[in-house]
């Protein structure tokens, strides 16, 4: 427990940083085609810390799915569930804080840009990962059909990743995105925060399952 | 065990399409809902789609949908109630000749309601045409390959579910969406914008890299999937 406590205060100092940093230290940026950005850039260190963090939740459902399905070790059903769940978790305030974004930047909460809406159908998809868990009674068949959805789920992520080459967006590109040398330190900082605060919460929903399993519990 | 003989394959379409020329319950199913479907469509927004025919081939894609999900979502579900799945296991078949069974029974069966529904969708909108039919019926014919892929692959996983007919759409929507989207796109620009097949190869190369990727991950999967 106590590695949990020194990690999440690490994070915590390194998110009040970042914070700081970005909200109070960081200049505007010039903007001239679009004023209201000047301010508006300061939520990429809140935005895509999360992001990735979400992103790699579904990647380690991935790979955790694949290695099941090779192992066939319940071990690596619980990892994938759970790094699933807080997945969606992360990537629901990944679309809260774009859209408190949009508002400003696009003129409304929700605009159907393509970024937009393929990131709604990967969450959609991994809400549908757990209807499937919901429904399988038998636990060997349930991580079984999890994993398989856990692998074809992921193309989701994929083509969210992807989305903004593929169609024409309003949405920054996913990759190369330019920021000055401080302001890169201080998002990789947020980004190591974040990433920190997921696998811990990851940790803490395992141990939960299994101390519900123990007690014979779902 | 992946290797995939065209005989074994052809075998367990002709299977399938005994079986279902026995009753036809599914094919008069699929034919029935889904020209009530486009009935019911036209009447509710056939003025809506004069002013704006874009809405139509997303109406027509909808109608795919819901029976295909409808209809498609049996080819495994019917195995486990009659309780043949277990012979099927038994077959000296690999699980991807199965998986590529079933998909091209299941491709034969949406071609058929496509090749009905498509004229009738016509009449029934009044849908002016500016583009090529014979390539729009291509690219709907590529968008339910694609769709007939996933849909077999994911049905299997809804086997041991409760509510497997409720489940099947919650997991097959969101997966199927970029197919869906892409093929709108396309077929919009063929039949509203008069386009050729150059200028919608960009939605074809994607949807086609799509087919692959999932039958690629349908086909690694799918020993598992069918698993008792």
């Amino acid at each position: 427990m106590l590695r949990i406590y020194a990690s999440l205060a690490a994070a915590f100092a390194m998110f009040t940083y970042g914070a700081y940093k970005a909200l109070l230290v960081f200049p505007p940026i010039s903007s001239p085609e679009n004023p209201v950005m000047e301010e508006l850039y300061r939520n990429v260190f809140f935005h895509v810390p999360i992001n990735a963090s979400g992103f790699l939740g579904f990647t380690i459902t991935l790979f955790a799915s694949i290695l099941y399905l090779k192992t066939r070790d319940m071990k690596y059903d619980l990892i994938a569930s759970r790094a699933a769940k807080v997945g969606v978790l992360f990537i629901t305030f990944t679309l809260l804080t774009g859209m408190v974004w949009a508002k400003p930047a696009w003129g409304s909460y929700w605009n159907w840009d393509p970024r937009e809406t393929t990131a709604l159908i990967m969450w959609f998809v991994y809400l549908g990962y757990f209807a499937l868990r919901e429904a399988i009674a038998d636990e060997k068949a349930r991580a079984r059909a999890s994993a398989v959805l856990g692998i074809f789920g992921y193309s989701s992520g994929i083509f969210t990743l992807l989305s903004t080459r593929i169609f024409p967006s309003l949405h920054p590109p996913t990759f190369g995105l330019e920021l000055e040398p401080e302001m890169g330190m201080a998002l990789g900082i947020m980004i190591t925060a974040s990433i920190i605060v997921f696998l811990n919460l990851m940790y803490l929903e395992m141990r939960i399952e299994r101390l519900k399993q123990s007690v014979g519990g779902r | 065990m992946r290797k995939v003989r065209p005989s074994a394959v052809v075998n367990l379409v002709r299977k399938e399409l005994r079986a279902e020329l026995r009753t036809k319950h599914t094919v008069n199913f699929m034919l029935l809902f889904s020209g009530l479907a486009v009935a019911f469509f036209s009447r509710i927004s056939g003025s809506y789609v004069a002013g704006a025919p874009e809405i139509g081939v997303g109406l027509l894609w909808l109608v795919f949908l819901f029976t295909g999900m409808l209809g498609l979502g049996r080819a495994f579900v019917k195995e486990k109630e009659l309780g043949t799945l277990d012979g099927l296991r038994l077959t000296p078949m690999s699980s991807a000749e199965i998986l590529a069974g079933k998909a091209v029974y299941n491709l034969l069966l949406m071609l058929g309601v496509q090749s009905i529904i498509f004229p009738l969708f016509i009449v029934f909108f009044d849908f002016p045409i500016r583009g090529s039919v014979l390539l729009a019926f291509g690219v709907l014919t590529l968008g339910n390959a694609c769709f007939v892929i996933v849909s077999s692959a994911l049905a299997t996983l809804v086997l041991n579910a409760r509510a497997r007919e409720l489940l099947l759409p919650v997991i097959l929507l969101p997966v199927l969406f970029p197919v869906i989207v892409l093929s709108v796109s396309a077929l919009k620009g063929v039949l509203v914008d008069g386009e050729g097949f150059l200028n919608i190869l960009g939605e074809i190369k994607i949807i086609l890299a799509y087919a692959v990727v999932m039958s690629t991950i349908a086909i690694l999967t799918f020993d598992f999937a069918l698993e008792e």
